[in-house]
């Protein structure tokens, strides 16, 4: 276990509005590994964002995390060797900030957006070096360049001194993935950062990903509601609905044997290549976090719905072989003994 | 770059050409021929005789088209920088302007430098202090500042100094510097008054960039790359100044054309009510005595005065927003 | 057919035949029900429009609301102080206040007066006072509120240089400066509406041209302007002339903004399903802009006239303070602000400026807030 970065443990991150509570982030744990990738998938709105957001303290008012551990296992700095709980440091903290940007490092969706359109590539980039490692101002250049150069982008001399607008998406996404690695941090978040790209953009992207994870040995945390990245990408996968971790699983498994019935149905939504199945989309939409259903939350759009037992009581988190679990009552020993068809 | 400015200038350059016009309309519009009016006058004084009509019927060819007219009237302005003759005063209007306009633009920018030192912390702290008691106070003084027209508050203010601190805050030099030459000494007296009618005049200016600074500052806030730069690892201080501030302050920028107008009126105002050495009375007393040639070329005078203020401003802005710099290079 | 109308209101059941005739009309009613939910929620902007409502009503009635006429003075009262008004304590109910009586101050020899406790001026209802036409046509001596008898002064708000009731002259005052400010305002509507729709409907060179010459008027400064062309009306022109003048004048600078906005609205919509399909009909374009286009942003532009009115309030009240606007005998606030403009009438009788002045504060806040609301009801999404 001592590959182990990072550790979120019954995570609860709630969004307090005056109409009701929104349970964004419901009880989910997993763990992330050196070197390897740990994919969130889910539909949009299941709280992927905001279980990222809340692992660096970045969650917007009037958003909070309201239980929960998150345990990082600190490389670098004095504290290196260290297990700190993120959770309970003050998110404007002096500890936090010396954690963001050097040991966790974030991409955003939106590459439009989530550079400053008033500053130069170079600036955004040097930033992190600036505010984390104690270089001279030339090293900081040159590690910047060196940083433009390894994520592709042509002519990186240049384009230190361009503006984001002079770039295209893909080339901005390079930016923001150059500034986030410029410390080589212990652990990479992106979150979504490839669902406004074009899908030869998104390739190439995806491929730079999994380049520099090898080379610098980091370990990523992959966000994405896109199986096909999933399965490019991933080692192992949490997928989530409605703020909580319906399954988790290794990647070979989540395509070959889905355990939960939520998994099942997103992968028959997606075309398999070489198979010409008739895709099937999920009945229903995602419930309004506001009334969510009792008991399983996914039982309203569920095939394999148990009546009288789906739709009661919490539903526990079973653990299956291998490291593999799944929210689901099929799972659960009164059922299974019953003998309900399992997998 | 070169473009962008030589299309400013050309628009600006039009804009003054249009005020020309307007100021020409204004000289001709009160009833009957001005020359009558002001020769009426002179009569009074008993001293015109029939050549010296005639030699300024000649002048400003009373005689000919109105056309004929305005173009007289605007070269003279252009090529000798004639403004034509005060009634009134018996001067030439160009050097009763000459007094007073430095004062104008004195007054207008010190006015816009008090809007923007006020407007821009105040509107940072209410943006990030959202629903603070602070945020609501300022909320209240701006919606006020909006409301109270600025001659009413020279008025009170007027009244307030008279009754409790038995002195006059009208005049912008103290008495002995009132018709001494500029020196350092007049420089420092005339920025010791200058601040209650650069206060009273920036009021509503500063109430409403409050509010596009507070407006703009909350738009940022919410977008991604501010989340980004957490992320890097900035403090809040740190990356409230470097990011949102900055964006936020560059449409702020382009609102000076809007904000200058503004306070070139409202500064006229108040001038004529705590009677300034400005060109806000003189207008007024020259509306008031019909001296037709000093009221349109003070209002022309004051306009292009605006419209360059404009242009500098919006030349500023091309050069601080890297996204006009180089869409016309 | 139902309209559910949130926060809880039970979903309302309309009758069938008009919801089954006229489908567009029963989306414009529930869209006009929707503002007014959102509105009445705008605390402000209730309060706003409850102080407007009353203020334009006292407005419309001043003959009748105000204790005297504004012929009626008394240079014995001149820069009288207001007078406090009580209310009767020992047994039966009613109003009373002090008369003034006259001292000379020992040192100055200047008149000073002096609040008289030992006599009562009774105050009633429906009192009869000055004789006045409301409206022109309705002839009256009843008043409000005022002195039971006839003729005993009367200065709740003080007295003026000529002894005339400060407060019945910001009544009748509130004539001029409220409609001055919506008939402006609907002037410059016309004007905005008429070049802002024609520059964004067809666009182009007419579009070039149209901003240009809006570019033009909101570069330069505004006051300066007005004042040179109010200037221009002549002295001898009657009221009535110089109210129109002034409000023409005031509006011919003011058309910019509401031109402006109807014209980023239009361009929007220009390439909008809705208005393809009614041209394509073969409606003319002055049919498509009025019946199609104009009613789909009804309350925006309701809200952007809110928010202009105030600037036109404050424009004549500038305007007649500095003698170039509407002039005595004509009443409007401004008017009763340049009565004030001197120092020494300033200093001795300050309820001179501040009873206008409060005014005029008054309504330029209430019409903000009630504008406010309306955007933001009008147009919830807008951040
Ligand atoms: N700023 C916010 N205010 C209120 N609710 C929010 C906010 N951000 C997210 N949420 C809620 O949190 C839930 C999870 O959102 P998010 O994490 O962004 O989903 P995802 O990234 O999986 O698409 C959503 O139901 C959303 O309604
Ligand atoms: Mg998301």
């Amino acid at each position: 276990m001592s590959d182990v970065i990072l550790q979120v443990q019954d995570l609860q991150t709630h969004y307090l509005l005056r109409d009701g509570v929104t349970r964004a982030v419901d009880g989910v744990s997993f763990d992330v590994r050196r070197g390897r990738t740990l994919c969130v998938v889910g539909e949009s709105g299941c709280g992927k964002s905001a279980t990222a957001h809340s692992i660096l303290q970045l969650v917007d008012e009037p958003g909070k995390i309201v239980g929960g551990r998150i345990l990082l296992h600190r490389t670098h700095g004095e504290q290196a060797g260290q297990v700190v709980d993120l959770a309970a440091l003050p998110a404007r903290g002096k500890q936090m900030r010396e954690i963001r940007g050097r040991e966790i490092a974030m991409v955003f969706q939106e590459p439009m957006t989530s550079l400053s359109p008033v500053h130069t590539v170079g600036d955004q980039v040097m930033e992190a070096i600036r505010l984390h490692l104690p270089l001279p101002e030339k090293q900081i250049h040159e590690r910047a360049v060196d940083l433009l150069d390894r994520v592709r982008i042509p002519n990186p001399r240049r384009h230190m001194d361009s503006y984001t607008f002079q770039l295209s998406g893909g080339m901005r996404q390079r930016v923001s993935l150059a500034a986030a690695l410029s410390c080589e941090p212990a652990l990479l978040i992106a979150d979504e950062p490839t669902t406004a790209l074009d899908v030869t953009t998104q390739a190439q992207i995806l491929d730079l990903f999994a380049e520099l994870q090898q080379e610098l040995d980091m370990a990523v945390m992959f966000i994405t509601h896109d199986l096909g990245v999933v399965a490019s990408i991933a080692d192992e996968v949490v997928v989530m609905y409605l703020g909580q971790v319906a399954e988790q699983t290794d990647v070979d498994s989540l395509f070959h044997r889905p355990a939960h019935p939520y998994t099942r149905a997103l992968l028959s939504s997606v075309p398999k290549p070489g198979t010409r199945t008739r895709l099937a989309p999920i009945r229903g939409g995602v419930p309004s976090p506001y009334d969510r259903p009792s008991g399983c939350a996914f039982h309203p759009r569920c095939d394999a719905m148990m009546p009288g037992v789906c739709d009661r009581g919490p539903v526990p988190l079973v653990d299956l072989d291998a490291g593999r679990a799944a929210r689901c009552m099929l799972y659960t020993e009164e059922v299974a003994r019953d003998g309900e068809p399992v997998r | 770059m070169m473009r962008f400015v030589l299309r400013r200038l050309a628009y600006a350059l039009l804009t003054i050409w249009g005020v020309s016009f307007v100021a020409f309309i204004i000289i001709q519009l009160p009833p009957g021929d001005f020359l009558t009016t002001s020769i009426e006058r002179m009569g009074d004084d008993g001293a015109v005789g029939e050549a010296q009509i005639a030699v300024l019927r000649e002048q400003y060819g009373l005689d000919q088209p109105i056309w004929v007219q305005y173009f007289k009237w605007i070269s003279g302005i252009v090529l000798h920088g004639d403004f034509g003759q005060s009634f009134v005063y018996h001067r030439p209007v160009a050097e009763l302007i000459g007094q007073r306009l430095p004062l104008t633009i004195a007054l207008s920018i010190a006015t816009i430098v008090f809007t923007w030192a006020m407007a821009v912390p105040i509107g940072i702290y209410s943006a990030v202090r959202q629903y603070s008691l602070g945020d609501y106070a300022v909320t209240i003084l701006g919606f006020l500042g909006l409301a109270i027209p600025s001659f009413l508050v020279a008025l009170v203010l007027l009244y307030v100094s008279y009754n409790f601190f038995g002195q006059d805050v009208g005049g912008l030099f103290s008495e002995r510097y009132i018709d001494a030459p500029w020196s350092f000494g007049k420089v420092v007296d005339l920025l010791k008054h200058m601040w209650i009618p650069v206060a009273i005049t920036g009021l509503a200016g500063t109430a409403s960039l409050i509010r596009v600074m507070r407006a703009n500052l909350l738009d940022e806030l919410r977008k991604p790359y501010v989340a980004a730069a957490r992320a890097r690892g900035n403090s809040e201080t740190r990356l409230i100044v470097k990011y949102p501030v900055r964006v936020a302050i560059a449409p702020l920028l382009s609102t000076l054309g809007a904000v200058l107008p503004a306070v070139v009126s409202s500064g006229e105002v108040v001038a004529i009510v705590l009677s300034l050495q400005t060109t806000g009375p003189l207008l007024l007393s020259s509306l008031q005595t019909q001296d037709m040639y000093l009221a349109g070329s003070l209002i022309f005078a004051v306009s292009v005065l605006t419209v360059v203020g404009t242009l500098i401003s919006d030349l500023m802005l091309g050069w601080a927003d890297p996204r006009i710099r180089h869409r016309y290079s | 057919m139902t309209v559910t109308i949130p926060d809880g209101t039970p979903p309302r059941t309309e009758p069938v035949t008009m919801s089954a005739t006229d489908p567009r009309r029963r989306d414009q009613a529930s869209q006009w029900r929707l503002v007014w939910w959102r509105f009445r929620k705008h605390k402000l902007a209730m309060a706003g429009a409850i102080v407007l409502a009353t203020v334009y009503l006292l407005a419309i009635f001043a003959d009748f609301v105000a204790p005297s006429t504004l012929d009626q003075y008394d240079t014995r009262y001149t820069y009288a102080a207001p007078q406090t008004v009580h209310v009767y304590d020992d047994g039966d109910w009613g109003f009373y206040t002090h008369p003034y009586t006259m001292q000379r101050d020992p040192d100055t020899f200047e008149e000073k007066f002096a609040v008289d406790e030992s006599t009562k001026i009774a105050l009633g209802f429906f009192v009869h006072g000055k004789p006045y036409e409301m409206f022109g046509f309705i002839a009256s001596d009843i008043h409000l509120f005022g002195p039971v008898h006839a003729g005993d002064p009367f200065y709740p708000l003080g007295a003026n240089a000529q002894g005339q009731d400060v407060l019945s002259r910001v009544l009748h005052g509130a004539r001029i400066s409220m409609s001055i400010g919506l008939i402006g305002v609907l002037l410059s509507l016309l004007l905005g509406l008429l070049l802002g729709g024609i520059s964004g409907y067809y666009g182009g060179a007419v579009d070039t041209v149209i901003q240009r010459v809006i570019e033009f008027l909101t570069s330069i400064p505004t006051i300066p302007l007005w004042m040179g062309l109010a200037a221009a009306v002549p002295p001898t022109w009657s009221s009535v002339q110089t109210y129109l003048a002034i409000t023409v004048i005031l509006s011919l600078l003011a058309w910019t903004d509401l031109a402006r906005q109807v014209r980023g609205r239009f361009l929007a919509m220009r390439h909008e399903d809705f208005v393809t399909a009614s041209i394509l009909d073969g409606a003319g374009p002055m049919r498509v802009m009025w019946r199609h286009m104009l009613p789909s942003f009804t309350s925006h532009i309701i809200a952007s006239v809110t928010l202009a009115v105030p600037a036109m309030i404050l424009a004549e009240t500038t305007l007649s303070f500095l003698g170039l606007g509407l002039q005595y005998p004509a009443v409007s606030w401004g008017v009763l602000l340049q009565e004030a403009q001197n120092l020494r009438a300033i200093t001795t009788a300050p309820w001179l400026v501040l009873a206008p002045g409060i005014a005029v504060v008054v309504a330029v806040l209430s019409f903000n807030f009630v504008g406010d609301g309306l955007r933001d009801a009008a147009d919830p999404y807008r951040q």
